[in-house]
């Protein structure tokens, strides 16, 4: 039936000119410019406007893109979260497709934030990785659960079993993202310091929160949220147009056929 | 050495500049290495639309 349906109204070849003549649309380069200036102002007060820090020196500074890449993270998968619910109620493929490209942004900002983590905790901990650790253990079991997720979804054909299945595994999924972020403050074993509110009695490596640091910290939040908006936007872009191709190629097919 | 001095080195931070550099390199090289993976997919795709767009034209 979607053969036949292709073959009476065949989908148009997406045209590879845009508004601004670059292969994007206006709103997509001004966000993408914009970020762009963000990224800029964020490392200028990373590097010169936030003071240096007194116990840990320089190396303190880390903190500031890897808490942000932490955050963006977990709102790239809670929007998948929420895609997936979505998908599962209207059954729109347009949401699987939001799911994927914002797990994928996600697992890169996660990847962040596990790599520059324990380059600090050398420093701070003289341990990069204290083993069994809760908070980084559920961390690195939340990037696995997510690049499973990219992984499995290639072993399925049907498009819509792959949404359906991608659908419920990260509803499943999430709950690494819960218990890494918020149940995790509830063990009090954990060496990692909390950013926000009273770090654990175990806690090592945490620091008075001054008002250049706090100031930091907030816009190096808000320039994350922007950079996620924006690779989320041009990776949904890619998958859009990726899906008209597949459409527009089996309908060149089934002609030649 | 007095206590002036003792105080004073107790004070200065230690230079953990490598540390720094290197989590910053880190961090760029992912973010670089994600954005030209998108740039490499982005221009398959526009190679796919010259072909169909050859191909919708010998038709």
């Amino acid at each position: 039936m979607a053969t036949q349906a292709s073959l009476d109204n065949p989908p148009q070849v997406p045209s590879q000119t845009s508004s601004t003549g670059r292969g994007f649309p206006t709103g997509l380069a001004v966000l993408t410019g914009f970020t762009g200036v963000m990224l800029l102002a964020a490392s200028y007060m990373v590097f010169v406007y936030a003071p240096m820090e007194r116990t840990l020196g320089n190396v303190q500074r880390i903190f500031y893109f890897h808490v942000a890449s932490a955050w963006a993270g977990a709102l790239a998968f809670l929007v998948a979260l929420v895609a997936g619910i979505v998908f599962l109620i209207n059954g729109k493929m347009q949401w699987d497709r939001v799911g994927k490209s914002s797990v994928e942004v996600g697992l890169m900002l996660l990847t962040i934030t596990l790599t520059s983590g324990p380059i600090w905790g050398q420093y701070a901990w003289g341990n990069p990785w204290p083993a069994w650790d809760p908070k980084l253990t559920s961390a690195a079991v939340t990037w696995l659960s997510y690049a499973a997720y990219l992984m499995l979804r290639q072993g399925i054909d049907d498009p819509r079993r792959r949404a359906r299945f991608a659908a419920i595994y990260v509803i499943i999924a999430f709950t690494s993202v819960i218990f890494t972020y918020v149940g995790v403050r509830f063990v009090e074993q954990t060496i990692h310091p909390h950013v926000v509110g009273p770090s654990a009695s175990t806690g090592e490596g945490d620091f008075g929160v001054s008002a250049r640091i706090g100031q930091t910290l907030g816009f190096s939040l808000l320039t994350f949220t922007a950079v996620y908006a924006t690779l989320l936007a041009h990776r949904l872009r890619l998958e859009n147009l990726s899906e008209r191709i597949k459409q527009v190629k089996s309908a060149v097919l089934a002609r030649q056929g | 050495m007095d206590l002036a001095t003792l105080l004073q080195q107790a004070q200065t931070p230690p230079d953990t500049t490598d540390g720094l550099i290197l989590a910053y390199v880190v961090i760029g090289v992912i973010g670089v290495a994600y954005v030209i993976s998108l740039i490499l997919r982005a221009n398959n795709l526009r190679k796919d639309i010259r072909v169909l767009s050859q191909i919708k034209g010998d038709e």
